[in-house]
């Protein structure tokens, strides 16, 4: 009788950036499993981990390295920003794109003085953003799933 | 190359005439998946060690199944084969890879016996430490296992990481059932087919009990091993692992010898 699986994650990241990268930090369940800055575009991070069954688990990014200085206005009126983009989720040879639409979610750490901002034009800032891969803010991104992971998977389809 | 015909005489037919028409049993694949394991298990002619590493056990509908869900998973291009596959890959446009030139990562299928050689490729040994090296998970076809005699194989290597077998090659076309072994259950249209959806097709796992509760599993070479190697010294063959192959005396060729045993009589032995 099993009651653990080992499963292949596989993450494929875009920076955007002008002048220093963005750093993304990668962990399950509280293990880090990359912990670098994300430099060139297409760069994939691959690992395996070996999960208990009937357990809640947590795929997480730590999306750090931004700074103020690293938004700066163009003379024409455009904005360069440090951006990271989640492009694609593999796990354990799945695609998961459509589950990150529906289950993933990101917590922004916004900048202060920024957010106050927002705060007197009346925007209220969200705390918890649902499906979102483009992390322009600091902050952490997380998707819950559960092992088996292909009973996960088949909890989430209706038809 | 003559066409590799499959045993198909006067028994195998009866079971399929006996099938249609005799009233029908309902059997879920629950019932069937436990009986049908251990039908192919009890082989007395193959050694098949490690076998019970793989305890997530699905019905397929043939290995062709098994290898659709494979390919629909990875990709036509993200899998590979080897040289000297089933000639629908090469139909299909997919070519086999020589060995120590395998794309590491990228799963590989392979069928065993193989139809060429009757016996497990002669670079199994390389085969596995390739994989090993360039981190392959490697995806077994077993269609033929059913009908040979003395294949050895230890299962239990790291890189094994499911296989399937069916009773197709017993004639036994108009069912196709068969299951597949995996180490751990992955997300795939197998494992749709038999979790997700409420019920497998009863119709199939009522007949497919049907064939293993009349079919003896080792069949084949307890009944027509005597024929097969007589055929064989008559025609200037030499005799093979797979009931229904012979090879030429130079190995170049292999050669049928189904329709000859099916439709043979006592007194031909």
């Amino acid at each position: 009788m099993h009651v653990q699986e080992t499963i292949n994650f596989k993450l494929t990241f875009k920076p955007n950036y002008w002048n220093l990268p963005p750093h993304a930090c990668v962990s399950i369940d509280d293990q880090v499993k990359f912990d670098n800055t994300i430099t060139v575009e297409n760069n994939v991070v691959e690992f395996s981990h070996t999960l208990l069954f009937n357990q809640p688990h947590k795929l997480m990014i730590k999306r750090s390295g931004k700074t103020d200085d690293q938004v700066r206005k163009n003379t024409d009126g455009t904005y360069d920003d440090q951006m990271l983009i989640i492009s694609k989720i593999v796990i354990d040879g799945v695609n998961v794109q459509n589950i990150i639409y529906t289950d993933s979610y990101y917590e922004p750490n916004y900048p202060k003085i920024w957010a106050k901002q927002q705060e007197l034009a009346g925007i209220v800032l969200e705390k918890k953003v649902i499906a979102e891969t483009h992390l322009g803010h600091n902050g952490t991104w997380t998707l819950p799933f559960t092992s088996p992971f292909y009973l996960f998977l088949m909890d989430k389809m209706n038809v | 190359m003559s066409k590799l015909h499959h045993l198909n005489d006067s028994f195998l037919k009866n079971i399929k005439t006996s099938w249609f028409a005799q009233p029908q049993k309902l059997i879920t694949a629950n019932q069937f998946i436990p009986v049908a394991d251990k039908w192919f298990k009890s082989t007395k002619l193959n050694q098949l060690h490690g076998w019970d590493e793989f305890d997530c056990v699905d019905v397929v509908l043939g290995c062709t199944h098994f290898i659709e869900s494979l390919v629909l998973k990875y990709g036509w291009d993200g899998f590979q084969i080897l040289n000297e596959e089933y000639a629908y890959y090469g139909l299909m446009g997919k070519h086999g890879t020589e060995l120590g030139q395998l794309e590491p990562n990228q799963p590989l299928l392979i069928s065993l016996p193989n139809w060429r050689y009757a016996d497990l490729r002669p670079e199994w040994p390389d085969l596995l430490k390739e994989c090993e090296a360039k981190n392959i998970d490697i995806h077994i076809d077993f269609a033929w296992i059913t009908v040979a005699r003395d294949i050895s194989i230890d299962l239990s290597h790291p890189c094994i990481k499911s296989f399937a077998m069916s009773l197709s090659k017993y004639s036994m076309e108009w069912n196709r059932i068969g299951l597949r072994w995996s180490r751990q259950r992955t997300m795939d249209s197998v494992t749709i087919f038999n979790r997700f959806h409420h019920e497998v097709n009863s119709a199939l796992t009522s007949g497919g009990m049907h064939i293993i509760n009349n079919l003896p599993r080792d069949y084949a070479w307890d009944t027509y091993r005597e024929l097969h190697h007589k055929t064989c010294k008559n025609l200037n063959l030499l005799p093979t692992k797979i009931i229904h192959v012979a090879h030429t005396p130079d190995l170049s060729e292999v050669v049928g010898l189904g329709n000859i045993l099916s439709t043979a009589t006592p007194n031909s032995i």
